[in-house]
């Protein structure tokens, strides 16, 4: 029996890092609600309520989500199939990889591509005008918002079905092919079992992503009768500045959201958004005629529908003014904020994830706290709050921010602040997703083995930990910092011609109609989100930048 | 490793946050004027640089344009800077919104002599003053449309296939005036013509400049702009197929306003800006920049195309209490009726 005294020093040696990141997390929300409260001096629920909007919104919110959800899966497990049953499909690998770059794409730049494939003027119209159709205008409303959630969550959900497929044991296929199954057996038997297992969490989190969606539902959504919350909410900020509207409507997101999460709880597995490794498996059900046609069906649709918006983007940018555009000075002040915002709030966002992270292994390592019966409700706490994050509307945190700040300082100055702070914290979810997991395997593989041999401390950071998991780190880095690049939020509602960043460079050249300079901004931005994720996330996992990685894995293939 | 990659990071940020920091203020040994304006007047080819090389020739200071993304985001910003705002003066307003803004306890006193200004209406404004008006109207392409509605009532009930683009009331002044203008119209049946009318609507905008972008390229027939806007074809581009249609109800009318902040930090150079305002050295720049009705007469410094524009035979405005008392009940019921 170990006094309770030991035990609280037990408890703060393990969960320090996770309480101060908890802390400092608690502080800022504390801030912003401070601010918030105290512009509310009177609310008129009546008003809010008896307005018919409130439950339209609502409405529409959960309808487009749960659409754009529904057809996201439909397209991506097909392809997740014809991939998995074909390892050596050419260009399979670059297909992959974009694949995994789509949440790096800015989404304000996968909406003008977009724009650029479906609008009235767009490649399909122009392709269509060959043969005298017309498909008019198609694309503002609930067809844009489709298209655009399609366009970027397809390409993920793909990805972690190709993974768990892939995951599969080779010895089933072996099997599969001694009992001679159809390719609709094997769907029946085994891989739809195993989707089955993952569709709730993987469909769950794109469900939130398309039902906070903000950027894509502003371009495209094209009025009132197609706005989400998260619209609805920044319009009360940025148009009414009627903050009780605000706090209602976020309120209300995340009441409805918290509800999804605790039923999507209880299917919950961890999703890791880790590279696959490449692996030969003899799948003769991919030989099928039906399988080929299917397969192909599938692929096409994908890259029908992923690639055409990027190509239209490069190649929209390479127009006269390109020369102007690249030597504006705008420019690069632009891309130099957005360099230093992006930089600046992925290393916070580290760190904060980071603590969270030992926290969590902490609490669910048997090995440590793991036993004891509070660990495991505080884990999931602590689990759920970082979701919970991502339903918070960045304005209305921001807001609150700047309101409790503002008599200390201009707006100009507060600024860069406000977005670097609302831009880590909302990155947050998405790393704690890669660093929890990496964390609790290395944690298990190497506890018991650094108590026998007395490794701690430094030294355990230096020739276990830090080993074990630089590459989860580099991702989680890396995925930080391009998310914040590209980040149209915050800045749309603070931002001015002197503190622009790239996105809402792209987003005013947008409103005020100058595609070509808009093309170039995109291209631009896109660039520097990926080279950005290039460079920290094989700095850090030690990859270097040599085709070595490429090779070894074409190596493992061929002696496969 | 990393904590030397964090470390040269935090390091990276501050030598660059002080450097830019700096920078500003040297910069700042001028007195700078800073405006709040909307992006299109702000803009490379609106009227502000003009206004801007005219107004510093004589001031010996630095005028800033801050350029927001609508007009009505101008109002919205001041609200939530409060008194803090860095604001001088306010550019772009207009009556639909002057007595929200005023009870907003902001804005000084304008002490601008407007005996000169000469509106279709009497100015009696003490804090806010005038600096160009004119009309809502649809502009349309007469080489695609040969037969535009005559009026507000034939867009609504007329030709089903007719499509148009305007702006969110609740985000740009032109949006707005529509709103008031269908109830000015319609009173307690708007939101039966909003409910008509909303098929035809391909999309709502935020501000003035997506939605002509949109127009001129070809996403629909009519877009919600001014009966001055074909000036800017005729005299910039030369081309005269786009009309404004001028429909029998009468048109509403936009007065756009400026005001100084009581919390302006430079009130005599913004004194100096308002006064400015109603002198032919500002006025000039209207016509062919913002495309809007100089306040006061120009004589013949007014181009000609701008006496030949056609005039609606009557024009319609609330007064701004009325707006005031009811602008919040109206987007409430244009929200609701809306549905595209």
């Amino acid at each position: 029996m170990q006094k309770p005294l030991q035990s609280v020093q037990k408890w703060l040696m393990y969960l320090w890092p996770g309480l101060l990141s908890l802390g400092f997390i608690a502080l800022i929300l504390g801030f912003a609600f401070n601010g918030l409260f105290s512009e509310i001096t009177n609310i008129d629920l009546t008003r809010i309520f008896q307005n018919n909007y409130l439950f339209r919104v609502i409405g529409f919110t959960f309808f487009q989500a749960a659409l754009s959800t529904l057809l996201a899966t439909l397209v991506a497990i097909p392809v997740a199939r014809a991939l998995a049953r074909r390892p050596t499909l050419p260009g399979r690998q670059i297909f992959v990889q974009l694949a995994s770059l789509s949440l790096i794409i800015p989404t304000i730049v996968g909406v003008f591509g977009i724009v650029a494939i479906h609008g009235r003027n767009g490649w399909l119209n122009q392709f269509l005008s060959l043969f005298d159709v017309n498909a008019g205008n198609y694309l503002y409303g609930l067809t844009g918002i489709l298209i655009a959630h399609v366009f970027f969550n397809a390409p993920l959900l793909s990805r972690i079905f190709l993974q768990s497929l892939e995951a599969l044991p080779p010895e089933y296929w072996r099997n599969t092919a001694q009992l001679g199954m159809t390719g609709k057996d094997i769907f029946r038997l085994i891989e739809w079992p195993l989707l089955r297992r993952i569709i709730p969490a993987s469909c769950g989190l794109v469900f939130l992503l398309c039902f906070t969606s903000f950027a894509v539902v502003l371009a495209l959504g094209g009025g009132p009768s197609t706005n989400t919350l998260e619209v609805a909410i920044y319009q009360a900020i940025r148009f009414d500045f009627d903050i009780p509207k605000a706090v209602i409507l976020s309120l209300a997101q995340l009441s409805l959201c918290f509800i999804l999460l605790i039923i999507g709880s209880k299917f919950a597995r961890h999703i890791t958004l880790q590279k696959t490794e490449e692996r030969s498996i003899q799948r003769l059900d991919a030989r099928h005629t039906s399988a080929k046609i299917t397969d192909s069906l599938a692929l096409l649709v994908m890259v029908f529908l992923v690639i055409p918006p990027l190509l239209a983007t490069i190649w929209k940018a390479f127009s006269p003014r390109l020369i102007t555009i690249i030597t504006d000075e705008k420019l690069w002040i632009a891309s130099f904020n957005s360099l230093l915002i992006s930089l600046t709030a992925g290393c916070i966002a580290l760190i904060l994830a980071i603590g969270i992270a030992l926290m969590l292994r902490s609490l669910q390592s048997p090995y440590r706290l793991g036993r004891h019966s509070l660990a495991s409700s505080f884990a999931t706490m602590t689990d759920l709050s970082g979701s919970i994050i991502l339903l918070l509307p960045p304005f209305v945190l921001a807001t609150g921010l700047f309101i409790t700040f503002r008599a200390a300082t201009s707006l100009t100055i507060l600024a860069p602040f406000l977005v670097i702070i609302v831009n880590a914290l909302m990155t947050l979810p998405f790393i704690l997703r890669i660093l929890v997991p990496a964390f609790e395997t290395s944690a298990q593989k190497s506890d018991h083995l650094c108590d026998n041999l007395d490794i701690n401390g430094l030294n355990r950071i230096r020739i276990i930990d830090w080993p074990q998991n630089r590459k989860a780190l580099g991702l989680a880095l890396g995925l930080s910092v391009a998310l914040s690049t590209g980040d149209l939020s915050v800045i749309a509602l603070f931002g001015t011609q002197d503190f622009t960043t790239l996105p809402l460079l792209m987003f005013q050249k947008m409103g005020s109609y100058r595609l070509d300079d808009a093309a170039i901004t995109a291209l631009f931005l896109c660039l520097q989100s990926l080279m950005l994720f290039i460079f920290i996330e094989r700095t850090i996992s030690g990859k270097g930048f040599s085709l070595s990685t490429l090779r070894t894995s074409r190596k493992a293939m061929h002696c496969a | 490793m990393i904590l030397r990659t964090t470390m040269a990071a935090v390091a990276a940020t501050t030598l660059t946050l002080g450097l830019s920091l700096n920078a500003q203020a040297q910069e700042q040994d001028k007195k700078v004027l800073t405006v709040y304006t909307y992006d299109s007047f702000a803009a490379d080819w609106g009227a502000g640089p003009k206004v801007e090389e005219a107004f510093e020739a004589n001031c010996g200071c630095d005028l800033k344009f801050v350029a927001l993304d609508s007009s009505v985001g101008i109002l919205s910003r001041l609200k939530l800077e409060g008194e803090d705002s860095t604001a001088d003066v306010v550019l772009g307003l207009d009556t639909n919104l002057t007595a929200e803004a005023s009870a907003t306890g902001l804005f000084a006193k304008s002490n601008v002599d407007v005996s000169n200004v000469d509106l279709p209406i009497d100015w009696k404004d003490e804090q806010f003053i005038p600096f160009d008006y004119s009309y809502f109207a649809f502009v349309y392409d007469s080489e695609k449309l040969a037969n535009p509605p005559a009026s507000l009532d034939s867009l609504i009930n007329g030709n089903p296939d007719l499509k148009i683009i305007i702006q969110d009331p609740r985000s740009s002044t032109p949006g707005l005036g529509l709103m008031m203008w269908i109830q000015n119209v319609y009173g307690d049946k708007s939101a039966d013509a909003w409910e008509k009318i909303s098929p035809k609507i391909v999309t709502v905008t935020k501000g003035w400049s997506e939605a002509y972008g949109l127009f001129l390229d070809g996403e629909a027939d009519m877009v919600l702009s001014y009966t001055t806007s074909p000036a800017y074809h005729i005299i910039a581009e030369e081309k005269k197929q786009y009309k404004a249609a001028i429909f029998s109800e009468g048109h509403y009318m936009q007065v756009e306003v400026a005001a100084q902040l009581k919390t302006a930090k430079e009130p005599e150079l913004a004194q100096e800006f308002l006064n400015f305002i109603t002198t032919s050295g500002f006025q000039n720049e209207i016509p062919t920049g913002n495309w809007m009705y100089p306040v006061i007469d120009l004589g013949k410094d007014l181009p000609a195309t701008f006496s030949q524009l056609p005039r609606p035979d009557k024009s319609l405005l609330f007064s701004p209490e009325e707006v005031k008392n009811n602008r919040q009940i109206w987007i409430d019921n244009w929200l609701d009726s809306i549905n595209q």
